[in-house]
């Protein structure tokens, strides 16, 4: 941090210098380990022994803040009598499915209540529940909604099914099962995986855990060196264990804080370019279960916080994409949205354009061609399309590929057997438009043109909205159904200036959302 | 061609004459200073205007400020102002003027045909039109309306876009409303490189 964020780490200076103990965890030891308290050179890629050995740590000696963890976590609660551990299955939880390569998560249920039976089918009987539950774990394998389970918690009428022990004694309370499993990370394994002296860790262990108490929080910030492991999700969901059980979640100070690289990283993941969601985290629909208005809002939604108010968001993202045209008649235009079957993430783009269903790319401010993984895949996948589009400030690897890459060095491609025509379209830059940012502590602030950009330079904005306003006006007239949704699209934002630039501030109003009367909200609520 | 010209402008001797009869024990006042120093205005001094931006390097998203003289970008520092910076901006950031003022940045829209040898030049709007021409007929040539179960998908998997991390949440939120409303599903970010 104190190298890639050093404007960040000012305050991470000033809370030293304030009585913060500051450790970092890290093989290298870099400029941010010279000004810790503590530096952790762990092997790199042990971090889940690690992060283990802390858990077991906190639960072998009794150091969790227990009146938190009862009221605010579900340790008390009593888990189906069907759940293995891998102790028992020689290193397999219960439910692996060979077929799938998956786990079933079945068995790994609050006793009395089907977690992940299916919103809207809970009336139904034990045995159709458990169907449901079965189906419903198996689409979201399907649909690559796996991450999304046990999302929201528990329906608030199975609530009153639960099980629980308070004094986190029974053999089969989340607490229990935990504390087993986590038993194997020792200090001493710690100090064999992590190629650490034993007392390091220990001293490790002390500090943070003497630092979560009731007065006091811990804060653990990660970035990239976490999360670009083939087992990055299984690190932070072990922080989160061990951040619940020390009571850091949810109070000032606490938190895992995820240090993120890019201006508006952030901002492209909350009103997402990502294929599986929309706006403000709301799913992408898929064809199982997602047929109405209704079985979405019922298939994601919670009886509890905020996602009890989905239909409302949902109801506000189709309002604002297809304004009049979307009533409570036409169930919102629902029936607009496509759906999504499975992984439509870059990398399956990449092969749908290697076996030639993917035709036409949009390249916007990004080099897939030197920035992915598989470069030659990505060269090989654009040198196999019909179309071609790269917006950016200069002629990027991405952009001349076909005259200059690698594999036209090589002889693998031939220049004039590529038939991918190529559009490059000059960006403007931030100085050049107006727009927000969200930054790493999920922040928005707005930056103010300064200049217009030079020559054919735009904003993906002006490039966006004016692409949009054209397909519009050439589809004007057709009867094909599958025009609607571009036809009936609210797509009218008013432009300025010599360059008819689309006005940033009237999408952002869009985006933070209007009353009915068309004035914007002022709270989230 | 006399004593002063010859010697007085050597700075050793300038600072040492400056040390000991100015009073610039250190010399770091005017010891430091010449002709050429005196003449000199800061950009920041002469700007036209000045405009409150964000930083476009790393998420930390430290205030800048970014001086404009004669339509030009002049000289971007950091803001005061900005709680989250303080004034201040990394090595990288201090060099932003080097980003927007780059002279390998292309002005001009830049096309190759299918097939082609070498970079052709093309309209802005000429481009515009061919490229909303292209996703009509791919979208209609690729058109999945349902699968064969017969589930309504109404999506193409024929187009697809893939974008920095830069944009501004204003840009992807249209990207994304115009993706869908065109059945394109595949549209992606660094945010999950």
């Amino acid at each position: 941090m104190a190298e890639c964020h050093p404007v960040g780490f000012q305050w991470v200076m000033e809370a030293k210098a304030r009585g913060a103990t500051l450790i970092h965890i890290d093989p290298r030891l870099t400029r941010t380990g010279a000004l810790a308290d503590l530096h952790v050179p762990i092997r790199a890629g042990t971090d889940i022994a690690l992060l283990g050995g802390l858990i077991n740590y906190v639960l072998g000696n009794g150091l969790e803040f227990r009146e938190y963890v009862v009221n605010y976590t579900n340790a008390a609660t009593i888990i189906n009598e069907d759940f293995k551990d891998t102790e028992d299955l020689d290193g397999l939880f219960s439910g692996w499915r060979d077929d799938t390569a998956s786990y079933s998560t079945d068995s790994w249920q609050y006793e009395g209540v089907r977690v992940a039976s299916a919103a809207g089918k809970r009336q139904q009987g034990a045995k159709e529940a458990r169907e449901a539950g079965t189906q419903r774990s198996y689409q979201r394998h399907a649909t690559e909604r796996g991450h999304e389970h046990g999302s929201h918690g528990a329906s608030l009428t199975d609530l009153h099914n639960l099980r629980r022990d308070e004094t986190l004694e029974h053999p089969r309370c989340v607490f229990q099962l935990l504390k087993r499993h986590y038993r194997r990370y020792t200090p001493e394994q710690v100090a064999t995986i992590c190629g650490i002296p034993e007392e390091l860790f220990r001293q490790l262990a002390r500090a943070v855990t003497e630092n979560s108490h009731r007065d006091r929080t811990t804060a653990w910030a990660y970035a990239v060196g976490w999360t670009q492991h083939t087992v990055g999700v299984q690190y932070i969901r072990a922080a989160s264990v061990l951040q619940l059980l020390l009571g850091n979640i949810g109070r000032p100070g606490g938190g895992i804080m995820a240090l993120r690289g890019h201006a508006s990283i952030q901002g492209s993941t909350d009103i997402p370019t990502l294929y599986n969601l929309l706006p403000g985290y709301l799913p992408m629909p898929h064809p199982d279960s997602h047929g109405s208005l209704d079985e979405y809002v019922a298939d994601d939604s919670a009886d509890t916080g905020y996602w009890g108010n989905m239909r409302a968001y949902a109801v506000s993202l189709l309002k604002a994409y297809w304004g009049d045209a979307a009533t409570a008649d036409n169930d919102f235009c629902f029936d607009y949205l496509p759906r999504i079957t499975g992984d439509h993430s870059t990398y399956q783009t990449v092969q749908a354009q290697l076996d030639g269903t993917c035709k036409g790319y949009f390249l916007n401010g990004q080099n897939p061609a030197v920035g992915s993984a598989n470069a030659r895949a990505q060269r090989l996948g654009m040198a196999n399309l019909d179309w071609l589009v790269v917006r950016d400030f200069s002629m990027i690897e991405s952009a001349t590929w076909w005259k200059d890459g690698p594999e036209i060095e090589s002889g693998e491609l031939r220049t004039e057997a590529i038939g991918t025509e190529v559009f490059f379209l000059p960006a403007a830059a931030h100085t050049e438009k107006d727009g927000s940012f969200t930054n790493t502590q999920r922040m928005l602030q707005w930056h103010h043109k300064a200049v217009d950009p030079p020559g054919d330079a735009r904003s993906d904005l002006w490039f966006w909205y004016h692409l949009g306003r054209r397909i519009r006006a050439k589809l004007a007239g057709s009867t094909a159904e599958r025009d609607r949704p571009v036809l009936d699209l609210n797509w009218s934002y008013s432009t300025s200036g010599a360059q008819q630039e689309p006005s940033a501030e009237e999408v952002l109003q869009e985006i933070n959302g209007r009353q009915a009367d068309g004035s914007c909200l002022s709270t989230y609520e | 061609m006399g004593l002063r010209e010859t010697f007085l402008p050597w700075p050793v001797l300038r600072q040492a004459l400056a040390a000991v009869g100015g009073g610039d024990r250190l010399g770091r006042g005017a010891a430091a200073r010449s002709g050429r120093t005196d003449a000199l205005t800061p950009r920041i001094a002469t700007a036209d205007r000045v405009a409150a931006s964000v930083c476009p390097y790393c998420a930390v998203g430290c205030g800048q400020l970014v001086y404009v003289k004669d339509e030009q970008v002049v000289q971007i520092e950091g803001d005061p102002a900005s709680p989250v910076s303080r004034g201040r901006l990394c090595p990288k950031g201090a060099a932003t003027k080097q980003l927007v003022t780059n002279p390998l940045r292309e002005t001009r829209v830049r096309y190759r045909r299918p097939h082609g040898t070498e970079w052709e030049d093309l309209d802005l709007d000429t481009a515009m039109g061919m490229i909303a021409d292209r996703v009509i007929a791919t979208r209609a040539q690729t058109w999945t309306d349902r699968d064969d179960q017969g589930r309504r998908l109404r999506r193409t998997m024929g187009i697809a876009a893939l974008g920095g991390a830069t944009l501004d949440n204003e840009e992807n939120y249209l990207i994304k409303k115009l993706g869908t409303a065109l059945g394109a599903v595949q549209i992606e970010n660094q945010a999950r490189i």
